[in-house]
């Protein structure tokens, strides 16, 4: 019975979680490109794009935060409840199960902050290059450590 | 074990109020039962405590025999007031995790009532109307092979033609020797399909009785003997 | 057709009174097959128990009776059709007789007025 409260509380909440995930993975490849721009009076861009990412990052710890509360809320508490609790499950099951998903997305979040830092400051992964002149040449090689410029 | 519900000297009190005073109840099984009162009465605390909502304060309420618990919320198949579906899913889904979650459940039916109300089943329930949202309810509850049906206020704040569909739907959907057990205000459109009747006031019962019984010893309708009994 | 049902009188015995009509007037005709508990329930509108329990009562009386396993039949006996008509038409003029007491009329000025009615009926006709 668990099993089947994880898929539905998985499904439910799911909807929220990979939109804001895709978000901030795709800001985090914009705001590198933009960086990587070379051309005059970029820094407006560059700012506005920084500061997006990051406060989407933050978002995505809040909105964690907030879907859980808003979880427990609405579908232990409110009319929801109804169904909830006179399904034939144990209570303590459907505890367990929010709180399992809840942790699988902090889980989660930490992972696409960090795989979003490798991007903005690494660049997507490129064929590793063969020799130095290689690397010399296609400034992007993951071989090579470039940082934005502040 | 005849009895589908047993309330034993049962008590629920809440701060301030006395919702159940000592109730002593019997249902037998394959009974369509009415319980009738005023608002307030301990209709809901009674329906609430059936379901495992709320626990008894002292005394016990015994559904087939057993304490509110997992088992016999497989047994029991509950009709709320309020809508309580999840308002993210679509009607497929929902029947989805009905069926996951009840062995008793029965798609086929489900399908077969949505379809007979045109209710399309890859509707999401936020889009729907107030009055479909009930219908898929009351479809997913009558869809199930449960022993015990608690319906509390089915038809209310429906059209008629709407509260006559309800009505035989209920009558041709539930299983057989199941016990069916309707909370109502609206009692003229629902004693015709009522065996007995409880009616409950003030967290007591007041009187139990056929409703066969009381056409005959009061030559009036149920509705009619009520608004004598409950007279304000 | 429609179950005509009244709220101030047992839903059983007046389903039996309703029945036995469908069978007089030849709805339910002599050795036909009558749908089942809740379909006949379902169309009345009214409890399968309560349908049941009229059901038997006729089965009872003899007006129905069922196979075991093919369901519910009127019965072939038209003797009996005609006994069970005969029956409710009394009943209908015993009433009838009661509520003309109770205005006032005697059995000699009932019949009169019974008889001056029917000849203008006819007249209408």
């Amino acid at each position: 019975m668990l099993g089947k409260l994880l898929k539905y509380e998985f499904s439910a909440t799911a909807r929220i979680f990979f939109p804001i995930y895709g978000l901030v993975l795709l800001m985090a490849g914009i705001t590198r490109l933009i960086w990587k721009m070379d051309t005059e009076s970029v820094n407006i861009p560059r700012m506005i794009s920084m500061s997006v990412y990051v406060a989407l990052l933050v978002a995505m710890f809040v909105i964690t935060l907030i879907v859980t509360i808003q979880r427990f809320y609405k579908n232990l508490l409110g009319d929801e409840g109804y169904l909830s609790f006179t399904l034939p499950v144990k209570v303590h099951s459907q505890i367990d199960a929010k709180m399992l998903i809840t942790l699988l997305w902090s889980v989660l979040s930490v992972v696409v902050s960090a795989v979003s830092i490798f991007l903005l400051v690494m660049g997507p992964p490129r064929p590793c290059c063969n020799s130095a002149a290689d690397a010399a040449k296609s400034g992007n090689c993951t071989a090579n450590m470039d940082s934005p410029r502040i | 074990m005849d009895n589908i519900l047993e309330c034993r000297n049962l008590v629920k009190y809440y701060p301030g109020c006395l919702a159940l005073n000592s109730v002593n109840l019997s249902v037998p099984k394959g009974r369509i039962v009415g319980l009738l009162g005023p608002n307030g009465s301990g209709k809901t605390t009674l329906i609430k405590l059936a379901n495992g909502l709320l626990t008894p304060n002292s005394g016990q309420i015994l559904v087939g025999g057993r304490a509110p618990g997992v088992e016999t919320k497989k047994m029991v198949a509950y009709l709320p007031e309020r809508t309580y579906l999840n308002d993210w899913m679509n009607v497929n889904t929902m029947i989805d995790f009905f069926g996951d979650f009840y062995a008793d459940f029965n798609k086929a039916k489900a399908y077969d009532m949505l379809q007979r109300l045109h209710i399309n089943p890859a509707d999401h329930l936020k889009t729907m109307s107030k009055g479909t949202k009930e219908k898929v309810q009351l479809i997913l509850v009558m869809s199930r092979e449960a022993q015990l049906y608690i319906l509390d206020e089915p038809i209310g704040g429906v059209d008629p033609a709407t509260r006559d569909y309800i009505l035989d739907t209920i009558i041709s959907n539930y299983s057989e020797n199941a016990t069916l057990l309707i909370s109502t205000h609206l009692i003229t459109d629902v004693e015709k399909i009522l065996d007995d009747v409880i009616f409950i006031n003030m967290g007591n019962i007041v009187l139990t009785a056929t409703v066969d019984e009381i056409r005959e010893k009061e030559g009036k309708s149920v509705d009619a003997f009520f608004r004598e009994v409950f007279k304000c | 057709m429609a179950w005509n049902l009244k709220s101030d009188r047992p839903i059983y015995s007046q389903l039996i009174e309703q029945i036995q009509l469908m069978v007089v007037s030849g709805i339910y005709a002599a050795g036909s097959k009558l749908p089942s508990v809740r379909d006949m329930a379902a169309e009345a509108s009214v409890n399968p128990n309560t349908m049941q329990r009229a059901l038997s009562k006729l089965e009872d009386d003899g007006l129905l009776y069922s196979q075991r396993t093919s369901g519910r039949y009127v019965t072939e006996d038209v003797q009996k059709i005609m006994q069970t008509k005969n029956g409710l038409a009394e009943n209908l003029v015993q009433e009838f007789i009661r509520k003309m007491n109770r205005l006032g009329f005697d059995g000699e000025q009932t019949v009169d007025l019974l008889n001056r009615v029917m000849k203008e009926e006819g007249q209408n006709g």
